[in-house]
């Protein structure tokens, strides 16, 4: 454990840049969102939050393994003497860290900033709920569905970043075509991992409804199929269980293919 | 005698080019060897494939009985030619950082190192000359109790009077008696006197694997001499 919160320190350390950014964007947007009376423009920047870190760790790991490379320490990093996923784990470890501070606190700056303006809405996704209600109605539904929310995020994002992962750590084992043997790892992944979850024997996944069943906001919650579907703890499981797929290929190309 | 290194028809290429070709050698357990050899010859690969940074496309390299891959890190210790270091750390940090991932280091031994550099261990690695840069990088892998030390062109791009000080370095704290340390060079006639034993590659093929005194007495000619021939 020693060797590892060393190397997660040093992960800190190296990320220093990325963190000053983070924090900055994170600030700026949060004071934006506080004192803009536009509750249509909250909402787009509240679900473009939600995909930036549904993405966040596999961009931190595409960040943090080619820093390696371009630092010249790809040598040094690899020639450790521990098992890759102490290695791996290390460095996602210290992103979904980031990602769970920075998510958490953004999604209660949101329930506040909306608090302090409820009411004014756009039909801007065209959902069909009476729109002088549209605003509590969100503010409602972020509130209720905080826990499945964050749930959701922060594994469909582990996922996500451990695949993202394996395409980095696929596309710097084989000897030429780097690029298209990691999008092509990326893009077949990404096509069977959601087979397990939207499929005609999806009864076998949606079990465990942790939802709170609020009919009035069926449609909005519809309007958003994935983050709807993984409020079951079924398709959670399969979320998890891929997750764990990818850190054992992960793991296993980096001790075996991976080539500096 | 003990091998350390037991490779066997190992042949490594890059985009259809046959960069280390057929390469059979066994290494020694301990001795300070020069690897020697025109630009293009394979030296790096050679190294990288000994450090299991690169797979060979035919053969196998074996160190101490095991198949080499990444994992075999805790029996090897490698310096590549561009080695970086965080430079975010100070030397001192570096050092700390390298007690704790490497379980096989030497802390005592490398302070001990630093302090005959002259290097103030309070400065920060990116302010740190590329002589010093490179003597760090050094001394963090002699402090490995590692059976096999690989050092990839450490004395290019440096000053004499650095490239002396890695030298000495070389002498006064590579444990040669229990380890085999083997350094890439163009700088032949300087390492030579240090070495124990000599690899030529040419082409990406053995040219010869030989004591250094054997060298000597039977050839009577200088190492550098022998590589330029080997050359043409």
């Amino acid at each position: 454990m020693n060797i590892w919160f060393t190397l997660c320190q040093k992960e800190l350390h190296a990320s220093k840049i990325w963190i000053t950014i983070h924090a900055l964007i994170f600030t700026l947007t949060s004071i934006f969102v506080v004192i803009l009376p536009s509750s249509s423009v909250k909402l787009v920047i509240y679900f473009s939050f939600l995909v930036i870190h549904l993405v966040y760790l596999g961009i931190w790991a595409i960040y943090s393994v080619l820093k390696e490379w371009r630092g010249n320490t790809a040598t040094h990093w690899l020639n450790l003497p521990h098992h890759g996923f102490l290695l791996l784990s290390a460095k996602m470890f210290t992103g979904y860290l980031l990602l769970i501070i920075s998510f958490i606190l953004g999604h209660f700056i949101s329930i506040f900033a909306w608090k302090l303006s409820p009411g004014l809405i756009t039909n801007l996704f065209g959902f069909s709920i009476r729109q002088e209600n549209w605003g509590s109605y969100f503010y409602d539904w972020l509130v209720h569905h905080s826990v499945e929310i964050i749930l959701f995020v922060l594994t469909t994002s582990l996922s996500t970043g451990f695949l993202i992962l394996c395409a980095v750590l696929l596309a710097k084992s084989v000897e030429k075509n780097h690029f298209l043997a990691g999008f092509g790892f990326f893009l077949a992944a990404g096509i069977i991992k959601p087979l397990f979850i939207s499929n005609p024997v999806q009864t076998i996944t949606e079990w465990g409804n942790i939802s709170s069943n609020h009919q009035e906001l069926a449609s909005f919650v519809q309007t958003f199929g994935g983050l709807a579907s993984s409020f079951y703890i079924g398709n959670l499981m399969i979320e998890i269980l891929f997750t764990l797929l990818f850190i054992w290929i992960s793991s296993k190309l980096l001790d075996q293919y991976v080539q500096a | 005698m003990q091998h350390v290194v037991n490779i066997s028809g190992a042949t490594k290429r890059f985009h259809n080019q046959t960069v280390i070709q057929s390469l059979s050698l066994s290494l020694p357990s301990h001795g300070f060897i020069g690897l020697v050899g025109p630009n293009g010859s394979g030296k790096t690969t050679f190294l990288r494939l000994l450090a299991g940074l690169i797979r060979p496309d035919e053969g196998q390299i074996q160190i101490n009985g095991h198949t080499v891959s990444r994992r075999i890190n805790h029996q090897v210790a490698y310096v590549a030619g561009d080695q970086g270091l965080y430079d975010f750390y100070t030397v001192q940090e570096m050092l700390h950082y390298a007690a704790k991932v490497y379980p096989d280091f030497q802390p005592s031994k490398a302070t001990e190192i630093i302090q005959s550099l002259k290097i103030n261990d309070h400065t920060k690695i990116k302010h740190l000359s590329k002589g010093q840069h490179t003597s760090l990088n050094i001394a963090i892998s002699l402090s490995r109790q590692v059976p096999l030390i690989l050092m990839d062109e450490p004395l290019a791009g440096l000053d004499p009077v650095v490239r002396e000080d890695i030298l000495k370095m070389f002498v006064a704290f590579a444990e040669v008696e229990k380890q085999t340390l083997i350094v890439s060079s163009h700088e032949v006639s300087e390492i030579e006197p240090y070495l124990d034993y000599v690899i030529f590659l040419n082409q990406g093929q053995l040219h010869l694997f030989a004591s250094a005194e054997e060298l000597r007495e039977t050839k009577g000619q200088s190492m550098l001499h022998m590589m330029k021939e080997v050359a043409r």
